[in-house]
């Protein structure tokens, strides 16, 4: 039995990385050698259709306005969740649990509803015009869930602690930045990580709010390259790549946090 | 909690996210809703038309095979996704040598973005260098090679293959989580009493991970039904409407066709199903009937 559960994860690991392994491979091969015969390794290394897709294509601008937006997004998300769940895990008011209620019902309302209220809006509010206004929405867009998650760690922050800090005289606001906001740090750093893929990810807000080619995201950028470069087989290998290096520098670094979070999320949720 | 004294200017605290989430959340989904009921161009006047638009629907066929398509898509999901998911994380459950090495490669793609996804795998489906074609080739099949993504027949689980690939990481890390909650003992107790792999399996595993596979269930179905980037960025819903789902007609009928009030429809539609699908698996007893296994197991935890 172990045999036949080794051999099926072998395969499935196969098919995880075989087609992310053969894009390498192919984004260091000129397009003759592409047609000519598949192949996981490359039969020299070479960077011409890097520099290529650098010189010719905004994939490098994109990168940054991605990194930029979503950056902001995070910033914006810290600001309203941080504060918001703190008083929503810590005080018992008359309407505290309508207002955790009012955050929690949209969790299951599918972003794709949305997207073309909020673009209507956006120009009528005159947001379409600015750079990084998108940011705006990719914070609304994840509160719900972030508050949600905040509030339960919150919770968990033993009441002794705060009842030492009463006595020492601190104040709301004390107590909220001295006590609470690193006690409940795992749950920050979970909610950044989550974010952090669900908006450096996504493509159709981006599609439509910012279709100018200098203000597009890395996600649109990868998207019309395929288009522009249809038959360049190397140089759009090159380009899937130089999209999923970032993400697995990442992924290498916060694997554990990101299961443990998306695991805890969707159960939670 | 509750040791502080709440006093009304602390709501400065919740003004933040309050007003963010009203203003990009709950108010554009209130204008989805009343202008579902409209005829709108986006540049002049809407026009109340009644329920027009939800009549149109019934009789759009591209909308109505949409629909059908997302209930097959559904399916497909479940099955592949949360099934595939469920066996592996009962593979991987007992951190056998590898654990971290397969957990790891598994979930990778779930972090890597729809367009880049789509970028490789539109690679890995060209008809002319594609992986696809020339491993059929290797293996024999060579006269099933075409180009998949333009050919009507096959466009459409073509595309929907890309997602339901990326996420079975998603679905593994979920169940992994669930199984690892069930106490050794169980296990234990099970293979004492002589009980083989598919008897664990159905007996201790599956009884035991109940709410998280109604969870993933949810999670599996919703997702096809408002998934956009994939058929989108992989066939634009063609050729000829042949992949078009409720997400891209909407897309569609709006931003191409500036039929706003129209596509407000669809999308309170592709909302009312989502959310009718959470509720309905939620309080459903019908999955409660696959718990008879558990009400018989004795107090160590052993099937009887």
């Amino acid at each position: 039995m172990i045999l036949i559960s080794y051999a099926v994860l072998i395969i499935n690991s196969g098919s995880s990385l075989i087609p992310i392994l053969w894009t390498l491979s192919n984004s260091s091969r000129s397009n003759t050698q592409i047609f000519s015969r598949f192949s996981l390794i490359p039969e020299q290394v070479s960077f011409s259709n890097y520099a290529s897709m650098f010189a010719n294509s905004n994939i490098w601008s994109s990168f940054l306005n991605s990194a930029v937006i979503t950056g902001l997004s995070l910033l914006l998300l810290l600001v309203c969740v941080l504060p918001c769940a703190f008083i929503l895990a810590r005080f018992k008011f008359r309407f505290s649990s309508t207002i955790y209620t009012f955050f929690l019902l949209s969790i299951f309302v599918p972003n794709i509803v949305l997207l073309q209220a909020v673009y209507q809006l956006f120009s009528s509010m005159g947001l379409l015009n600015g750079r990084y206004s998108i940011s705006l929405v990719y914070a609304a867009g994840q509160i719900p869930f972030c508050i949600f998650l905040m509030v339960a760690y919150m919770r968990e922050v033993p009441a002794s602690v705060e009842e030492a800090a009463i006595i020492d005289g601190a104040s709301v606001w004390r107590i909220f930045t001295l006590i609470m906001v690193p006690m409940s740090r795992n749950g920050i750093v979970t909610i950044l990580i989550l974010s952090f893929v669900s908006i450096w990810n996504d493509y159709i807000y981006a599609l439509v709010f910012l279709p100018q080619p200098d203000r597009q995201t890395l996600t649109v950028a990868l998207a019309s390259a395929k288009a522009e470069y249809a038959v360049s087989y190397g140089l759009l290998s090159a380009a899937a790549i130089m999209a999923i290096v970032p993400v697995f520098v990442f992924y290498l670094f916060t694997k554990n946090s990101l299961m443990s979070g998306m695991a805890e999320g969707a159960v939670k949720g | 909690m509750g040791a502080m004294k709440f006093r009304p200017r602390l709501l400065f605290f919740i003004a933040p996210a309050a007003t963010l989430y009203t203003i990009f959340f709950v108010y554009p989904l209130i204008l989805t809703f009343l202008r579902s009921f409209t005829t709108w161009d986006g540049i002049s006047a809407p026009v109340f038309n009644g329920i027009a638009n939800y009549i149109e629907m019934f009789h759009d066929s591209v909308f109505l095979t949409g629909i059908v398509r997302i209930l097959i898509w559904a399916a497909l999901a479940v099955v592949i996704k949360v099934g595939l998911g469920l066996v592996f994380a009962a593979m991987l459950r007992g951190r056998i040598r590898g654990y971290k090495f397969f957990t790891s490669v598994f979930f990778f793609p779930v972090v890597i973005s729809s367009s880049a996804m789509c970028l490789v795998f539109s690679l890995m489906y060209d008809k002319d260098i594609g992986i696809i074609n020339q491993f059929l080739d290797g293996i024999g099949l060579g006269f099933l090679q075409q180009s998949w993504l333009s050919n009507p027949n096959t466009a459409f689980f073509a595309a929907i293959a890309v997602p339901i690939y990326q996420d079975i990481g998603f679905f593994l890390i979920i169940f992994l989580a669930a199984l690892q909650g069930i106490p050794n003992e169980l296990y234990e107790s099970a293979w004492i009493d002589g009980a083989n792999s598919i008897q664990v399996f159905l007996r201790v595993t599956l009884p035991l991970s109940l709410g998280t596979l109604r969870v993933c269930v949810i999670l599996a179905v919703t997702s096809a039904f408002k998934t956009f980037d994939y058929i989108f960025l992989l066939t634009g819903g063609g050729p000829a409407n042949s992949s078009q789902v409720p997400a891209t007609w909407m897309y569609q009928q709006t931003f191409q066709a500036f039929r706003y009030g129209y596509g407000d429809a669809i999308a309170m539609l592709i909302f009312v199903l989502s959310f009718a699908v959470s509720g309905l698996v939620m309080g459903s007893r019908s999955m409660g009937n696959l718990r008879q296994r558990p009400k018989r197991m004795d107090a160590e935890g052993a099937t009887l």
